[in-house]
């Protein structure tokens, strides 16, 4: 104890000095002819499953850009952090990325609650995240660019093929118990209602996170589904899509018996499941990687031969989906930007961004003039037996994107966006 | 919706159902492939009524090949080349990115050749569109189903006997149903094919049914228990004019009877459930009770080491090439031994380098495992990436039907089975052999046990491992029925094993048992209440084992004497 | 000693920090996370009171951590969010609730209504009240049936980490109305008009939490030193022959368990104004565990082992959970594992005492007579 607290001092000076990178020069990230972009997005914890496929890709559009001369000529230098999954460390990271690297834009999170955690960072500091996955929308931050779908360009196509094409009736919302599902069961609900589902045909049902044991639901959709006509929409996130399609098929369910629309599951997570019992169950994504288009089938290439070439677990056998692309066109999106802007200023970088279009390896895309979203087509897929999807519908064209659902605002009452450039004073 | 009868009739009678494979192939009054692609190119006619005749007409063929074609038909996949029906369902780009279609042949699926012998492959713009129309997408589907009815293989026979009683009915196929619904082989088929027989008699959708023929099958749906006329007997109640008195009175019947039979069914199903997530939950359980339970190693990389026993089994399906389109299911049987070798012997390192020097300060040991187990995580990590899949061997797919609508999944089976035979082993482990009896010993006075000659290193080593291979087997028993992640253990397992530790009482096998199945049954009778739901069920869970453990301060099975005092 | 320890965590704190980041030398962002984890040394030395002296090992510190934390971010997202509405009886709607709002499907905002549970948290001081009362009387109802029906050890352990998961299945379902996973957040203003974003406002609560620390450890101390503290010490060390010696132990375990709780509540508060968000990932099991493995590390029974712990592990885990070019290799983000995982080892294997005890270690290896000692560990 005597020479105790003498240590305690030492220590905590040198942790507290190692805490502080050791960054003397305090522009060069923008100062020399490289330009730094962070990488926030989980590499250990429970996103990790589906977050780092998005720090290969993006790894991956740094290097094809700079392969081709960089950004406005200078090279671009990814930082790389790991918020391990862990809310706020989102937002510490996302300071550390701003404050000590002086990154000009960051690429990343996964769930909603990481990205509310560092929004006000983006907000406060009036820098730009490129957020790449679907999710429920009711957000509009001057600070953010929205690259994946909101509600309507996902849920209502996917409510209207099954109700269309398949004749559903009777609609099964399963869900984890977290904000994308409820609101995308909200949205759902209230579109179905307007369709002239009756109530009683509408079942919603919500599991705790990381849920494991589905016997009890599938067997209460299994009654659900007993009158023919019935089709399960399916909000299930992360590792409990494993157990529920296996229980699923276990007891004896198939997609002729009552298909599973989901909205979380996606050809990365089919890489983690038994895929042959769940032929014919779909999904409706922005992108498949059976996407027929002039730049698709180099992208995928390209990123098999990347993972392999890096090493990365997986190799060649890795897949692309909808949130892989929306994460590498990010990178895209913001380099066109740059260079119609002429400056790495965010505010003007900002205004660059609407309604840029270009190409996406799925296809002509386009920002949104004005809400932060982009315009993207819509598919549904069916799962094969290779897991990958076969696209049985599309949408016509572009699908413009909503920041507010025009069904859980029904008197058309926006809220303002947030962020943006600080005011004076 | 009405088709010519004569040739209806020519199918069923060309049907006999002793053979029905020979049926399927054989038939004289089949139609031949000629005949077939003539009907298919009415599909690319301008008229819409004759393609919808053709439609009808390709469906009651009984040619099992035009399954696979309908459903390209209704994707869009076929096309029309040089007068021509071909399909084409993937492209392919050129070096130039032209689009190129490779061209296969609708019946037989063998690539259409070109003039240079080789696989035709036009560019997509010189294909003719063939693009059904809603009504046609969903006619080809009806279509889909028939052709399976006529099917030699049962299981896609049985779906197609499901799905044509399903809405949109498919009255045609009405006669078909009864006819299998006699003379089947298969006894689930016969009963679903009369199912869905008296379900489209249900329906009201034949033309010339007179009320009495709907209050017979509302009668007999009642008396088969029919579960799929549950929800469409309750409609039909809610809608019924007040004037239909008999079939009101008939629903009114049926419907009691088919409620009371799916009472017996949810709590067999239920009882079944809870003893199936009891079983896992031991399995889990167990491998910990010796660490911890026997050895007081509060050891929080349990859940890596079952995430070991996990991983094993995927490696040991690499080795043994097991893929679904190829199954080798042997791979599994195999998976058992090295799940239980490979963990063992991470535990014994483990137990080498790190928790031998903790057996007499067992609180750091959360420590030191907490670090083995982030370690071991990221490892898996680095090797495997996350998304890894088992694929389970074909036995354990499907369910054995235990007695009408109760579906017990064989993987759940064999779950039980192993979760049985796990426990007596460690019982007979324990309880039976020289070894047993010296951990017992050591566990009970380490010294002591040592003066006597007991060689305790050995012993600790050797019980350690033991624990982890359990562990290691509960992981890959898991493979079965959930996912596979480097960070399984830490989200799935380590609170679920501890808790069925501590409520059975730290230090008695027979407890974890007890304990075990007590809150699998507990949970899933809870779960399965309505108004309570899958979350709630989850808390009150909870709740009930804190108040438990006020009641019970030391444990399902409280150790006494001595060791009492020591936990 | 301990005012020595209290005087240089003072010194440190309060001059040298603020100090450097006068001078320029560290930026506003490197005070502020110290501020957020001095707030888990405080909820370590919380929890180092109650394992490290009274014998419980605790795994709801992290619940009750959230609960004053809830009960901060309640009061913050009331005065906060940009996108605020006004619901039917005139209250402003939060931001974060309005997101995660489970009205009914076609219900419109007009008939939104904040929850009656969210009113008291409009004013500061019955905010900061209740943010160390409500873990106290929850810790109180824990400790009051755990502790007379004499659940010890493992057993309480778990009983505690039961009570945890339920509190956080129940915290994350989104019609509780404590705005789900997502958790409370759109924080703007503290105390009136001070912008939390503001430099001067996160130097101030930094300065507050290495109070708040200072006065929770020189109080823990001065417990310990008491009579009552070395009754804890007792029980922990055997307590049936207190309980014979006429003793009611329950009554002192209750007492540091209530004590611990509202210290772990206290924390929360500091750490949501600090954090911009809480969300029920902050009670999950394994947080608790953390908080044992912080104590644990910095040395089991010594309150400024806790405070060590604590800052040492959250320091590592977030340097080494960046990129860093060391000219040689760099460092992956992703290896972060490794580094703690590897420190939890050495620690239990090498440092008896956990860091606390390092010094004394090296000095017995230089002097060469720590072989023949015998350590007092148990």
């Amino acid at each position: 104890m005597k020479y105790a607290m003498p240590s305690c001092v030492l220590a905590l000076l040198l942790i507290g000095c190692g805490g502080e990178p050791s960054k003397p020069q305090p522009t060069s990230g923008q100062a020399a002819d490289t330009v730094k972009i962070g990488i926030l997005h989980s590499l250990s914890g429970t996103m990790a499953i589906s977050e780092t496929s998005l720090r290969d890709v993006v790894l991956m559009a740094a290097e094809e850009i700079n392969a081709k001369g960089g950004v406005l000529g200078k090279q671009i230098e990814p930082v790389v952090v790991d918020p391990a999954s862990n809310w706020p460390l989102f937002a510490e990271k996302a300071k550390q990325l701003i404050t000590q690297d002086k990154v000009a834009v960051t690429f990343g999170c996964w769930t909603s609650v990481s990205r509310k955690s560092c929004l006000p960072v983006f907000e406060e500091y009036n820098q730009l995240l490129f957020y790449p996955v679907q999710y429920e929308g009711e957000e509009q931050s001057l600070n953010v660019f929205y690259t994946a779908a909101s509600p309507n360009q996902q849920l209502i196509p996917a409510a209207e093929y099954m109700m269309g094409e398949l004749g559903m009736k009777k609609f099964y919302l399963l869900g984890t118990d977290y904000v994308f599902p409820r609101t995308a069961n909200k949205v759902l609900k209230a579109f179905l209602l307007t369709k002239g589902v009756p109530e009683a045909n509408i079942m919603e049902e919500y599991t705790p996170f990381h849920h494991q044991d589905y016997q009890t639901i599938v067997g209460k959709i299994k009654k659900f589904a007993a009158s023919g006509n019935a089709c399960v929409l399916s909000t299930i996130n992360g590792d409990s899509n494993v157990p529920f399609y296996k229980e699923f098929a276990n007891q004896g369910l198939t997609s002729d018996d009552c298909p599973i629309m989901a909205f979380s599951v996606a050809e990365d997570e089919l890489r983690a499941m038994d895929v042959p019992p769940l032929v014919g169950h779909l999904a409706a994504w922005n992108y498949f990687q059976s996407v027929k288009s002039p730049g698709n089938s180099t992208f995928v290439q390209a990123f098999k031969s990347y993972c392999e070439k890096n090493n990365l677990p997986g190799g060649t056998k890795r897949v692309t989906d909808d949130p892989i692309e929306a994460a590498y066109f990010g990178v895209y999106v913001w380099k066109a930007a740059v260079e119609k802007a002429g400056t790495f200023d965010v505010d003007k970088v900002r205004q660059a961004v609407y309604g840029l279009e270009f190409d996406a390896p799925g296809g002509k895309k386009q920002m949104h003039a004005s809400n932060q979203h982009t315009l993207k087509p819509v598919y549904v897929g069916e799962i094969r037996n290779d897991g990958q999807f076969k696209i049985v519908w599309e949408s016509e064209g572009l699908v413009s994107p909503d920041s507010y659902s025009r069904y859980l605002h029904t008197d058309g009452n926006y809220p303002k966006p947030t962020g943006g450039p600080k005011k004076k004073g | 919706m009405r088709y010519s009868l004569a040739f209806f009739m020519a199918v069923v009678t060309g049907w006999t159902l002793s053979q029905p494979v020979a049926a399927a192939d054989s038939s004289v009054d089949k139609p031949s492939d000629a005949a077939l692609l003539e009907q298919m190119a009415k599909l690319a006619g301008d008229d819409a009524a004759l393609r919808k005749q053709a439609l009808f007409d390709l469906a009651k063929s009984g040619d099992s090949r035009l399954e696979a074609f309908l459903e390209n038909y209704r994707t869009g996949s076929v096309y029309l080349w040089n007068d021509q029906i071909v399909v084409c369902t993937e492209t392919e780009e050129d070096e130039d990115f032209n689009e190129l279609a490779p061209l296969t042949h609708p019946l037989t699926g063998e690539p259409v050749l070109g003039d240079d012998g080789k696989q035709a492959k036009p560019d997509v713009s010189d294909l003719g569109d063939i693009s059904p129309n809603r009504d046609e997408r969903k006619l080809a589907a009806q279509g889909k189903f028939f052709l399976r009815l006529l099917s030699p293989d049962a299981e896609v026979r049985l779906s197609g006997a499901k799905k044509c009683g399903d809405p949109p009915y498919n009255i045609d196929a009405v006669e078909l149903l009864g006819e299998i619904a006699q003379k089947d082989s298969d006894n689930k088929i016969r009963y679903t094919a009369r199912e869905s027989q008296l379900l489209i008699q249900l329906s009201g959708q034949l033309p010339e049914q007179n009320a009495e023929e709907r209050i017979e099958a509302v009668r007999q749906l009642g008396e088969i228990k029919s579960l799929r006329a549950l929800p469409r007997l309750e409609s039909l109640l809610d809608e019924l004019e007040s004037a239909d008195v008999a079939l009101a009175q008939a629903c009114g019947q049926s419907l009691a009877t088919i409620r009371a039979h799916q009472k017996t069914v949810d709590r067999f199903s239920n009882v079944f459930r809870g003893l199936s997530l009891g079983s896992v939950l031991i399995l889990m359980a167990l491998g910990l009770a010796i660490t911890f339970g026997l050895m007081g190693v509060i050891n929080m990389a349990h859940g890596e080491l079952m995430m070991i026993g996990a991983y094993t089994t995927y490696e040991m399906q690499l080795l043994f090439n097991h893929v679904p389109e190829a199954p080798q299911n042997s791979y599994y049987l195999w998976a058992l031994p090295a799940a239980f070798l490979v963990a063992a012997m991470v535990g014994m390192l483990m137990e080498a380098l790190v928790v031998r020097h903790l057996y007499r300060r067992p609180l750091e040991s959360l420590l030191a495992t907490w670090g083995i187990g982030l370690v071991l995580i990221q490892i898996a990590r680095i090797r495997y990436g996350d998304n890894i899949g088992v694929n389970a061997p074909d036995w354990a797919r499907g369910s054995l039907e235990a007695m009408q609508d109760v579906n017990l999944p064989y993987a759940r089976i064999f779950i039980m089975g192993l979760c049985l035979l796990a426990v007596l082993m460690v019982w007979w482990q324990m309880n039976h052999t020289r070894m047993g009896l010296h951990i017992r010993a050591t566990m009970q006075s380490r010294d002591m046990a040592r003066s006597l000659g007991v060689n305790t290193r050995r012993v600790d080593r050797f019980t350690f491992a033991f624990g982890a291979g359990l562990a290691g087997v509960a992981g890959y028993a898991w493979t079965l029925i959930g996912g596979v992640t480097p960070d399984m253990g830490q989200t799935n397992f380590i609170v679920d094993s501890f808790l069925v530790v501590v409520v059975g009482g730290v230090g008695e096998l027979l407890g974890v048992v007890f304990s075990g199945l007590g809150i699998g049954v507990l949970t899933k009778l809870v779960e399965a209440v309505p108004w309570i739901g899958t979350i709630w069920a989850k808390i009150l869970l909870l709740i009930v084992v804190v108040i438990f453990i006020q009641f019970k301060p030391a444990g399902l099975f409280a150790p006494k004497g001595r060791l009492a005092d020591d936990r | 000693m301990a005012l020595v320890a209290l005087l240089v965590l003072l010194f440190i704190g309060v001059i040298c920090v603020p100090g450097l980041y006068f001078a320029g030398a560290i930026s506003i962002e490197t005070v502020n996370m110290l501020g957020r984890y001095l707030t888990f040394a405080i909820v370590a030395v919380g929890l180092d009171l109650v394992w490290g002296y009274a014998g419980i090992l605790s795994l709801c510190q992290a619940f009750f951590f959230c609960l004053g934390g809830y009960a901060m971010g309640m009061y913050l997202a009331h005065h906060g969010g940009p996108e605020g509405i006004v619901d039917a009886n005139g209250w402003k709607m939060p931001a974060c609730l309005y997101v995660v709002y489970p009205g009914g499907a076609g219900q419109t905002e007009a008939e939104w209504t904040v929850p009656w549970f969210w009113k008291p948290f409009w004013s500061l001081p019955v905010t900061m009240l209740l943010a160390l009362l409500i873990p106290g009387l929850v810790a109180l109802v824990i400790g009051f049936f755990g502790f007379r029906s004499r659940v010890r050890g493992v057993y309480f352990a778990i009983l505690t980490q039961a009570i945890t998961v339920a509190a956080f299945n129940f915290f994350s379902m989104n019609n509780m109305k404590f705005c789900g996973t997502n958790g409370l957040t759109r924080f703007d203003r503290i105390a009136g008009s001070f912008q939390l974003s503001e430099p001067y406002v996160k130097l101030a609560l930094y300065v507050i939490t290495v109070l708040a620390l200072a006065a929770v450890y020189w109080g823990c101390h001065g417990l310990i030193k008491s009579r009552l503290g070395r009754v804890l010490v007792a029980i922990r060390d055997d307590e049936n022959t207190l309980r014979f010696s006429g003793y009611r132990p329950y009554v002192y375990k209750l007492f540091a368990f209530v004590l611990a709780g509202m210290i772990a509540g206290l924390a929360g508060m500091l750490y949501v104004p600090q954090m911009g968000i809480i969300t029920p990932f902050d009670m999950e099991a394994g947080k608790s565990i953390m908080i044992v493995i912080w104590v644990a590390v910095g040395g089991r029974g010594t309150l400024a082992g806790a405070v060590l712990g604590a800052l040492v592990v959250n320091l590592l885990y977030n340097y080494f959970t960046s990129q860093h070019d060391f000219g040689i290799f760099t460092w992956k983000a992703d290896y972060w594992p490794f580094v703690l995982g590897g420190l939890f080892i050495g620690v239990v294997l090498w440092i008896k005492g956990g860091l606390m005890g390092l010094p004394g270690q090296l000095m017995r290896l230089i002097k060469g007579s720590g072989t023949g000692t015998a350590s007092k560990e148990n």
